[in-house]
């Protein structure tokens, strides 16, 4: 039997000939060939008989979940973590100051002690007045210490900062800009929602701890939306929180905002 | 299947961010994905798991598809790879192997297992198959996908598709004899 011979038998068996006339001759005229086509048939029959493989309703809700996690994950900002040197860099830039400082403080202590062999130096002004310029001195430098002390701090905030995911807060104590949020992640964000059960945002959140669960709260008291509530999975690793009109039936016409669990704002959709 | 106007369509809406778009895209082939994948598998959890991955790499890779070939062809090829790639790491991490998983407390659970399991002779005798020859029986067998399609969703040529066809099937039909006998 041929090589050709045996694709045009399993072409047969598979019905996929259009002109069935030689191959069925074929068959008949030999034995082997009847074999071969007969063997076929029982696969082709016996994969026939199995019907289409479908997943239950728990299997695809669980599809449809993680699928749309990993992809929210896809969405979210990446955190870029910047190497160990450049984060040095910000304290060792703090040092050179404070350095620096101490330098300029030490040389001018250097000509006060040089000064003081004078004893006309040592006495004090009859005005009074360089009392108080040194007085202003005094805290300018204690001002610039200080700044370069904030100098360090924010630098060293601003690398924690950044390693826990955001420079936005370097804990300088000025105000927090807003941050924006882009459609992608407003649309998966929303659309995890959407696929919450029951459709209503009553008891629709659900948190990994008390903590959590207070700490969302108050982040919407402080975002100013005291009239919302959470809804959706609420963790550590959770970085905005969705929030809807408390009872809100969740459906194509609900209104949602986010609020940034890190600055408790809210956020504007932006793309 | 959608009808390759829709698929266009979808996959240009999915592309351009529209993630109602990659939902209906989803629910329109996951059973079938699914179906492909569990063949291939031979597995539920696994997959699942190769079905989740399939529609992740669609997801990412929408841009990709050039229409070249139906999307439910393109499909079929990612979830073919996909789970060749699970396959191939299977086999460098050998685990111990788990019962199919099926939550007893979902009521269309028995239904669907029932109407899903292949017969056990079958299905043994698939798992038994490598896999190029497991994929190629079960789009062109099983799935229904002609012999162009099944050689445009392994990416291979026709000739070697309808090769792998007819040797699976002579080693399904030997497997199976051997079980009749025995």
């Amino acid at each position: 039997m041929h090589r050709h011979d045996l694709n045009t038998i399993a072409a047969l068996a598979d019905g996929s000939l259009k002109d069935e006339t030689t191959a069925r001759a074929l068959v008949e005229s030999c034995d082997e060939c009847r074999i071969e086509y007969e063997s076929h048939r029982v696969v082709i029959a016996a994969l026939a008989a199995v019907e289409p493989a479908t997943m239950t309703d728990l299997e695809k809700a669980a599809l449809h979940r993680d699928l749309w996690t990993d992809l929210r994950a896809d969405a979210a900002p990446a955190v870029k973590t910047p190497p160990w040197w450049y984060r040095w860099s910000y304290a060792a830039a703090g040092v050179f100051v404070v350095v620096g400082l101490v330098g300029v403080v030490s040389q001018l202590g250097g000509v006060s002690t040089s000064d003081s062999a004078a004893p006309a130096a040592l006495e004090p002004p009859a005005d009074g007045t360089d009392d108080l310029a040194v007085l202003e001195a005094d805290k300018g430098e204690a001002d610039e210490l200080g700044a370069a002390e904030t100098t360090i701090a924010s630098a060293e905030d601003v690398a924690s900062a950044e390693d826990a995911g955001t420079a936005e807060d370097a804990g300088d104590g000025t105000e927090t800009p807003s941050r924006s949020l882009d459609v992608a992640t407003f649309s998966l964000l929303v659309e995890q929602a959407r696929s919450i059960e029951p459709t209503s945002s009553e008891a629709a959140a659900t948190y990994s701890s008390d903590e959590t669960a207070r700490r969302a709260a108050d982040c919407v008291q402080d975002a100013g939306l005291s009239a919302e509530e959470v809804i959706g999975e609420v963790d550590v690793s959770t970085m905005y929180l969705l929030t809807v009109a408390i009872g809100e039936e969740i459906d194509a016409d609900t209104v949602f905002t986010v609020v940034d669990f890190e600055t408790c704002k809210v956020l504007s959709v932006e793309g | 299947m959608t009808s390759p106007g829709t698929d266009s369509e979808l996959i240009a809406r999915v592309v351009s961010g529209d993630r109602n778009a990659f939902n209906e895209l989803m629910r329109a082939h996951e059973d079938r994905v699914f179906s492909v994948c569990l063949r291939i598998m031979g597995d539920r959890e696994k997959a699942l798991d190769a079905a989740q991955e399939t529609f992740l790499t669609l997801f990412r890779k929408a841009g990709q598809f050039k229409g070249e070939s139906a999307l439910g062809t393109w499909i079929y090829r990612i979830a073919v790879n996909t789970c060749y790639d699970q396959l191939r790491k299977a086999k460098r991490r050998p685990s111990e192997h788990l019962p199919d998983h099926v939550d007893p407390s979902d009521p269309s659970a028995e239904d669907a297992m029932e109407s899903a399991a292949l017969r056990p002779d079958i299905e043994e005798a698939l798992k038994a198959l490598p896999a190029e020859f497991r994929a190629a029986v079960v789009l062109s067998d099983l799935e229904g996908l002609s012999m162009p399609e099944t050689a445009n969703a392994l990416g291979i040529p026709v000739g070697t598709v309808k090769s792998r066809v007819f040797r699976g099937r002579r080693l399904l039909a030997k497997k199976l004899g051997n079980q009749t006998a025995s």
